[in-house]
């Protein structure tokens, strides 16, 4: 029998958590993440311009596509949260409350969006920029509890007790995303029902549909090269923190 | 009211514009600042 071939090192999906890995592979990710995102939202907003005007909005329903995947986004990046904050908490994993850290900005900026481009379209369709309604409230208290997670962040100076606390936090504020989801059915309002994810598939006309998950797709990939940059930026805050900390121990 | 909704949609859309653009401003600005603060740590450990 000849010498055995020696086995080529197989990638798990496990390595894709490692730190290096990860500053390895961003680098290459980011660029390409931006690339996407640009090309699929000129797309999605050049087909959502084209489709005809609504029956009952007329014009108005260009504004979903910025606030339905606003939306879609700030409820996404919150359950991606949460599950880091599993991460964090039972494995400890060091990534997990990396991404946790770097997710809360944008998410709360999405869930802003959503608020704000919500009220100006609610203005000429229900006469007013705000009622106090199951989806717009929970929304809002979504928009709270980032801004609570932000806060909590730079209220530790040790970011291993900080990432605990925020763990915590953001694993009881998961109880609003059921709610800000079911609200509509839950609760009778003003906001429109579900249109596009329900059990018996979606109401809404393709011309819009169409549009409107292609622009979905290009503010996910934003969010992801975003996400990945303020991911690198924390890991790097962190390797300052202990050469600081070696550096005035040396001093001594 | 076809020219009072596309004043509303530009308004929406400006919003959102607007807010992206400062994220993207503030996470590379941020980003700049650390590795030019972590390439100075490493370059004074590095003379030690």
């Amino acid at each position: 029998m000849g010498p055995r071939m020696p086995r080529t090192p197989r990638m798990k999906v496990s390595d894709l958590a490692n730190p290096n890995r990860f500053m390895q592979l961003s680098r290459w990710l980011i660029p390409l993440f931006a690339v996407a995102a640009l090309v699929l939202l000129a797309y999605g907003f050049y087909l959502g311009f084209q489709a005809p005007p609504e029956r009952d909005q007329s014009y108005i329903f260009r504004i979903m596509f910025v606030h339905v995947p606003a939306a879609w986004l700030a409820l996404g990046i919150y359950t991606m949260m949460a599950c880091a904050a599993l991460g964090t908490l039972v494995w400890r994993h060091p990534l997990s409350d990396v991404a946790q850290k770097a997710a809360a900005p944008l998410g709360a900026a999405f869930a802003l969006i959503c608020l704000v481009t919500g009220s100006i379209w609610g203005y000429p369709t229900w006469g007013s920029f705000w009622e106090w309604d199951g989806r717009l409230t929970s929304m809002l208290v979504l928009f709270l509890i980032y801004l609570g997670i932000i806060a909590l962040w730079r209220a530790f100076d040790e970011p291993l007790q900080a990432a605990k606390a925020v763990a915590i936090l953001t694993l009881v504020g998961s109880i609003n995303i059921p709610i800000v989801k079911f609200s509509v059915d839950w609760w009778s309002g003003l906001h429109q029902k579900a249109s596009v994810f329900r059990l018996d598939g979606p109401t809404m006309h393709p011309v819009y549909l169409h549009p409107l998950l292609i622009c979905a797709l290009g503010f996910s990939f934003l969010f992801g090269a975003m996400l990945m940059i303020a991911m690198r930026t924390e890991i790097a805050r962190r390797r300052v923190r202990t050469l600081t900390i070696f550096a005035a121990r040396e001093a001594r | 009211m076809a020219h009072l909704h596309a004043a509303f949609i530009a308004y929406a859309y400006c919003f959102a514009a607007f807010v992206l653009c400062a994220m993207l401003a503030w996470i590379a600005l941020d980003s700049r600042a650390q590795q030019k603060k972590l390439a100075e740590l490493e370059a004074k450990r590095a003379k030690k």
